[in-house]
């Protein structure tokens, strides 16, 4: 398998790249691979975080809607109930915080 | 006829009941029931959660307080206990001269040596023959710092190694054209000496640094001769086992191994005799002192030291709580346990502990008679039923301990509390010797809450009450055993990942920096130092022979004997010497608890149990 197909998926509704610039910070830190995309049609981001989940390799998804929030979500949980919730402002922690999810240790709350 | 009976049992943390119908000399047990001692175990305190437990007994009895005829109370031991703990040894490292942590996420790998320098200072520096360490402050951004680096590398300055304040070392990593070590999460950089010649280590996941904690390796780097090596061998140690550090030398910086004056310990016997040990020689010489004393009278430390410290706090504490003057008190027992006490380093960078040697004292006075009287008068008022004190608590205990099925006199009990060990021994004729030893359960706490360095003794009692898990994913722990339990709701953000204590309908996530292995290894130790330690030295002391073979039943109460670990470990000891012990099963049903309870009911009628 090559590196390209680990990654966990940030799906985003119409954000700045460098406002995501910490997101992806906090996920490189911790040394796991991440992919942004833009996603449209979708409002929340619960919503969001649940198709990013679903659609990712590492079972991890960010959701981020227009207005900044932050859903970290589980490809096995319930997808009206995202893991982590956060806001564009502290991005660092919901991106760290994900990449921990996916290696099983302790999260920052 | 028939009448009822309650049984009470104040102990120092439990205050338990017992509700039976007396019919022909025969008890019948209806209820029981426990609550937390309300105030200090003697004093009028007390009453309030007596009246609380009577009343919860006779409400599961089915009948009303009114009914009862008469109460029993038991004739509090008048032992008091007291704990004490301090340092024998300490390091002081000056001048800031050490950093050495564990960052979940250092940056590279390797040895870097060079001279300090702040990340904005690298455009200034003019002597390009030196190397260097960069200092990263926190309001510094990973790009502009790793940019600064690469353009200073450019420029001909060679770098060989960064500190870090911020979790930031694999992001400047990542985007530095030359591979260097990085160490990150320093928190205290400010205090990070600049100008001043430093190394710095990283080593691989899952590996250790070598080099600097190595006392030779530090030695080489900084180019020492044997004295200085001697000097900077404490920092080596302290760095033992870490994953990354920083060593930097600051001329005046020395570090010291200071041995504090520990003191002595004086033991007082019988017919004037005394003898002496030094607290630093550990606590297996001292209560190996004790025991050539034999009957301890009164122990002291020396003034103006740790030891005569820690023994002065006692006595007044001890004081306080009797009623007494500091000098009347005598200390008839106590029990010395090596103690492993982390001690933050004065001028640490990350946080850092050093773990010193010191000694645990538990230690006892008998009193004058504890006022149970006043207890009784005051219970009589309020409630409005006749209060009786009944027997020897040992001879209560012990006739309680009898209902356990598959035991016979002779028989000894080993009530293991929380203020104090107390055994008792009743020989085929029914005599009973009794002995009151300091050091149980709040020892234990004791000991966990500073081995581990918690500062939080409410914690401290749940690890050392529960086992332990770690949370592996969303759906899975792994148990002690090394077990997996599966979780069918996912395991909430709180207990990702971490190590967790486990109650019966809670879960306690523990501090990360603790492991599971760590956590379950000191829980384990110290309450094998203080209840096995005690529970041999006193059986020694209620067999007249002083050969623990000459005995064969040994039955174990109290709130400890219900721990998920405690009593394997004394059965396990024991069963070396060919004995039976285990924990009781007072009636068969209650487990090691009510034991005096019931044995109160007993003895007003002496005679069996009815079930």
């Amino acid at each position: 398998m090559s590196l390209r197909e680990v990654y966990v998926l940030i799906l985003h509704h119409d954000i700045q790249l460098d406002e995501l610039k910490e997101v992806c910070a906090g996920l490189e830190e911790e040394g796991v691979p991440y992919l942004l995309q833009e996603e449209k049609q979708l409002d929340t981001c619960i919503q969001l975080s649940a198709k990013a989940a679903s659609n990712s390799p590492l079972q991890v998804g960010i959701g981020i809607d227009r207005f900044g929030n932050i859903c970290v979500q589980h490809e096995k949980l319930e997808k009206d109930k995202p893991y982590l919730r956060g806001e564009l402002k502290s991005s660092r922690k919901a991106g760290k915080n994900a990449a921990r999810l996916v290696k099983g240790l302790s999260l920052t709350l | 006829m028939k009448k009822l009976i309650a049984g009470v049992d104040i102990g120092n943390s439990s205050t338990e009941v017992a509700i039976a119908q007396i019919e022909d000399n025969h008890a019948v047990f209806l209820s029981q029931h426990l609550v937390k001692t309300t105030g200090i175990k003697g004093t009028i305190d007390n009453v309030k959660g007596i009246r609380f437990a009577l009343q919860e007994a006779a409400k599961k009895a089915g009948i009303s307080l009114k009914d009862i005829e008469t109460i029993r109370l038991n004739d509090a031991v008048p032992v008091i206990g007291d704990l004490a703990m301090d340092l024998i040894s300490e390091t002081i490292i000056t001048e800031s001269s050490m950093i050495g942590h564990n960052p979940d996420t250092p940056g590279g790998a390797g040895m870097g040596i060079g001279i300090t320098v702040i990340i904005d200072q690298l455009t200034a520096i003019e002597n390009k023959e030196q190397e260097y360490i960069v200092v990263i402050p926190k309001e510094f951004d990973y790009e502009w710092a790793a940019h600064r680096i690469n353009k200073a590398e450019q420029d001909g300055i060679i770098i060989t190694g960064a500190i870090v304040q911020k979790d930031d070392g694999v992001l400047i990593h990542n985007r530095l054209t030359k591979e260097i070590p990085i160490v990150d999460e320093v928190s205290l950089i400010e205090k990070v000496p600049l100008g001043k010649l430093a190394a710095i280590e990283v080593a691989l996941p899952g590996y250790v640094i070598r080099t600097l904690s190595n006392p030779y390796g530090l030695s080489t780097v900084f180019n020492l001769d044997p004295d200085q090596t001697k000097q900077i061998a404490l920092v080596a140690k302290a760095l033992v086992g870490n994953r990354s550090a920083v060593v930097i030398r600051t001329p005046q910086g020395e570090v010291v191994e200071r041995k504090i004056e520990a003191g002595r310990v004086i033991l007082k016997g019988t017919n004037k005799q005394q003898l002496e040990v030094s607290i630093n020689d550990g606590a297996e010489s001292i209560m190996s002192t004790y025991e050539k004393l034999g009957v301890l009278q009164d122990v002291r430390g020396e003034t103006g030291t740790n030891v005569g410290g820690m023994f002065n706090g006692l006595r007044y504490d001890l004081a306080q709580l009797t009623g007494q003057a500091a000098e009347e008190i005598m200390i008839s027992d106590f029990l010395a346990v090596d103690a492993v006490i982390p001690t933050s380093i004065s001028g640490a960078m990350a946080g850092e502990l050093s773990m010193e040697s010191g000694v645990a004292l538990a230690s006892m006075v008998k009193t004058d008679k504890v006022p149970v009287q006043r207890v009784a008068s005051l219970l009589e008022e309020e409630i409005g039923v006749a209060v009786e004190i009944g027997g020897i608590e040992a001879d209560m205990a012990i006739r309680g301990a009898l209902t356990t099925p598959g035991t016979r006199k002779p028989l000894v009990i080993l009530d293991m509390g929380g203020g104090s060990t107390d055994a008792a021994l009743m020989s085929e004729s029914s005599k009973i010797t009794s002995i009151h030893l300091a050091g149980a359960g709040d020892m234990v706490t004791m000991l966990i809450n500073s081995e581990l360095a918690l500062d939080n003794k409410e914690l401290a009692e749940k690890i050392k009450k529960n086992p332990l898990g770690k949370v592996l994913s969303l759906f899975h722990m792994q148990l002690e055993d090394g077990t997996i339990l599966f979780s069918k709701t996912p395991f909430p953000p709180h207990t990702f990942g971490k190590v967790l204590i486990r109650e019966e309908n809670d879960l306690t996530p523990l501090p990360n920096k603790l492991s599971m292995e760590k956590v379950r290894d000191i829980r384990r130790s110290a309450k094998r130092r203080v209840f096995v330690t005690n529970s041999l030295r006193a059986l020694k002391r209620v067999v007249p022979t002083g050969n623990l073979k000459h005995l064969s039943f040994v039955v174990m109460l109290g709130g400890s004997a219900l721990d998920f670990e405690i009593p394997q470990m004394i059965t396990e000891e024991l069963g070396r010497f060919g004995i039976v012990a285990g924990f009781a099963n007072i009636r068969g049903t209650e487990g090691p608890r009510n034991a005096v309870a019931t044995g109160l009911i007993l003895s007003s009628v002496g005679k069996e149990v009815v079930q």
